[in-house]
């Protein structure tokens, strides 16, 4: 049997390479267990429909080789960047704030300073 | 102000005596042994994790290696071997105890001159390797490393120990005797262990941990657990 998660909050998508801006993986994405390491890292499918956009493909050498992109919540310091910076809905906000990712105190520090820079 | 006394300077009044200053170590160097978890789909990971932590007055650093980025093998079992160094103890714990791993910290005493050895072992290894800079935060920088990771070695509790060596040369010594994968591992890893030739080093966390609470050769200050097992 399939087992799946639906994302209730965004999660911030990392690869190897730098960027300046923050990438989401939106609330609504199904995500598709497929497996778990010792770790602690579970490595999910999400599958993507690009239409009508043929893209050259290529044969990998090893079949067995995964290659995948990271994905996490915000830390304080990324949800204070991101209240500035990025669009993010009311519900978007409210489900990571909900999250149990961040206490009580690291979610108030955020606000706190974020209304200090609004002044 | 006061008579001087014997060998007392007259120009700096030191708060210590500079025999104290050297002989009393105040670094510790943790161990870091996570015990088996149960994953969202059921599965249980007897194999655990490794990870070492260095603390001096300057710094509080913890190196956690393993298959953080691409992996191979018909079980995943190889990969790159990526090192993420957590500048904040916490970030990286809480993560092990969401997981309901049981971690035991086993932590020895040692000198700010042992912890810099440590510390400019993976220094090394990273000058060597390539920082992920799109992983970066404000709480971990992340390396590719040259040496890929094998489940078998170089993995989680080998680079630990080695790092761990560098401080405290003689900590894994008897460790070999430890090495016991039967104990641990099922049936099918145990036979991808026979494929690629057998371990002769320690490198599963679990036999780890039953050599470090029962043979180690260096006295711990004491044990700490974090996170409950349930």
């Amino acid at each position: 049997m399939t087992k799946v998660h639906t994302l209730e909050m965004p999660l911030l998508l990392l690869s190897n390479e730098s960027t300046k801006n923050f990438h989401f993986l939106p609330v609504g994405t199904t995500l598709y267990f497929d497996k778990s390491l010792p770790e602690g890292v579970t490595r999910y499918k999400v599958y993507i429909n690009i239409d009508r956009m043929p893209l050259q493909l290529h044969n990998l050498a090893d079949s067995t080789e995964i290659d995948p992109i990271e994905a996490r919540s915000l830390s304080k310091s990324e949800l204070s960047r991101v209240l500035h910076d990025y669009p993010l809905s009311r519900y978007e906000l409210e489900a990571i704030l909900r999250s149990r990712y961040l206490n009580k105190n690291e979610v108030k520090e955020v606000f706190d300073d974020y209304l200090s820079a609004s002044k | 102000m006061s008579a001087s006394k014997p060998f007392e300077t007259k120009t700096v009044e030191a708060p210590k005596s500079i025999v104290e200053d050297k002989l009393r170590p105040d670094a510790e160097m943790q161990i870091l042994v996570g015990g088996p978890y149960i994953s969202a789909d059921g599965e249980e990971h007897r194999y655990g994790h490794t990870a070492l932590r260095l603390k001096t007055k300057k710094l509080d650093l913890t190196y956690d290696f393993g298959r953080y980025g691409k992996t191979s093998g018909m079980f995943g079992e190889s990969g790159e071997g990526i090192l993420r160094v957590w500048k904040e103890f916490q970030p990286y714990i809480k993560g092990e105890n969401l997981l309901r791993r049981k971690t035991t910290g086993f932590i020895y005493l040692i000198f700010d001159h042992q912890a810099i050895a440590a510390k400019e072992h993976f220094d090394q290894l990273i000058k060597s390797g390539k920082e992920l800079v799109g992983k970066r935060s404000s709480i971990m920088s992340v390396y590719k490393l040259i040496t890929d990771y094998h489940a078998l070695g170089p993995n989680c509790t080998t680079i630990s120990m080695d790092g761990a060596k560098s401080a405290i040369p003689k900590i894994d010594a008897g460790s070999e005797k430890f090495n016991k994968p039967e104990e641990v591992l099922d049936l099918k890893e145990r036979f991808a262990l026979t494929a690629h030739g057998g371990a002769k080093r320690l490198f599963l966390p679990a036999n780890l941990h039953r050599f470090l609470e029962s043979a180690s050769p260096v006295k711990l200050l004491r044990t700490d657990i974090y996170g409950q097992k349930k």
